[in-house]
């Protein structure tokens, strides 16, 4: 080797290592990098499992006026829920719902404030006593009416007895009855 | 045999429950009618507001203004029109303060605070009550709001307004049935 290719060669080795990431030497410094990466990542993951119930268990009073609305009707539009309806009414019912929740009040309590007030057509559910038990009640009857009706037919038809085979002769048939006095004979 | 006559007797039983509900649904529309004029106005109570009795009792029933024309205005804060004939109202009012006429608004489907501050707005002085649970909504069986009533001494039903009311329209009204004896 001349010393031209000795001086091409030593400054061609680094060089090399520079292009080529596979002949680089992991350095110490990069590692640390990636513990430090893995680290806050690992961070950043645990602080979104612990923060998230945290905001949970403190919900805002929007949120909860939005569960209560949820369980009201709209009292100008027919069969549209409160917490979706945006006119003029609805808004200020969610607005009072805010203000009660704010004095602290229950959602049993608001719900009850306005079934109060405005009577049992406010409520989603339909109360489970007087003339809007029969609500509740038909679609349960029926249900075991068809039930009934379905097991009694089932029933029927299973009990239905297959068509006789009819081994005897007819009475009315010579041939067959002459048949059956010979066999008898012949035995 | 016995499992048929169960079979009749369900179905017999759902049938009557049909016709049950069927009739139900009659009668309320038979009752669906608002009362017109010439009729007698149902009788109601209602509670009154605490600042907008304009010297009522705390509770007033309408069999007890008989000998007096009263003007029945349904009414609700979030309500346009509503907004449009307060004034006239409360001009009416103004009016008429010294006469046998009671005017009493009848606060509908309206949280207490939004109310209140309507009758604030608009410097409402006259009776003012809610009507709990739209009772007396149902029974003069009003469709919407603005909708007035004008009863008179007797206790029958002289004029309906299903829109905004004028203080002309009130004013021509009251002084006719004033006029009867």
């Amino acid at each position: 080797m001349s010393m031209l290719e000795t001086a091409f060669s030593r400054q061609a080795r680094p060089q090399q290592r520079r292009s080529n990431p596979m002949l680089q030497k992991k350095s110490p410094v990069s590692f640390a990098s990636l513990r430090l990466c893995v680290r806050v990542l690992f961070c950043l993951i645990a602080m979104f499992i612990v923060v998230s119930p945290l905001h949970a268990q403190t919900p805002q009073p929007a949120d909860q006026m939005y569960t209560i609305a949820k369980k009201l009707n709209c009292p100008t539009c027919a069969g549209r829920n409160l917490a979706d309806c945006p006119t003029d009414t609805c808004t200020q019912w969610k607005n009072e719902i805010i203000d009660q929740l704010k004095q602290g009040k229950t959602a049993e309590e608001i719900v009850g404030y306005f079934e109060g007030r405005f009577g049992s057509t406010v409520l989603q559910e339909p109360p489970k006593a007087g003339f809007t038990l029969f609500m509740w009640l038909i679609p349960v009857m029926a249900l075991i009416g068809f039930g009934v009706l379905v097991t009694l037919v089932i029933q029927r038809s299973s009990r239905t007895p297959a068509t006789p085979t009819n081994t005897a002769a007819p009475a009315n048939d010579p041939y067959a009855a002459e048949l059956e006095r010979q066999v008898k004979e012949g035995a | 045999m016995k499992r048929k006559s169960l079979l009749i007797g369900a179905v017999a039983l759902l049938v009557l429950m049909l016709i049950g509900l069927g009739a139900v649904s009659l009668l309320r529309q038979a009752s669906d009618k608002r009362p017109a004029a010439g009729n007698p106005a149902p009788d109601f109570s209602i509670g009154l507001y605490e600042n907008y009795r304009a010297g009522q009792p705390a509770t007033v029933q309408l069999s007890q203004m008989k000998g007096k024309v009263v003007i029945l205005n349904f009414w609700a804060s979030w309500c346009i029109p509503c907004k449009d004939e307060a004034p006239a109202l409360q001009a009416i009012q103004d009016k008429y303060a010294t006469q046998d006429v009671v005017l009493l608004g009848i606060n509908y489907l309206d949280t207490e605070r939004e109310a209140l501050g309507f009758l604030s707005t608009y410097g409402i002085a006259y009776a003012n009550g809610i009507d709990l649970k739209q009772q007396i909504a149902h029974q003069y069986r009003i469709t919407g709001v603005p909708e007035t009533f004008i009863v008179d001494k007797q206790g029958i039903v002289r004029e309906v307004f299903i829109q905004p009311i004028t203080e002309r329209q009130l004013s021509d009204v009251l002084d006719r049935l004033l006029a009867e004896p």
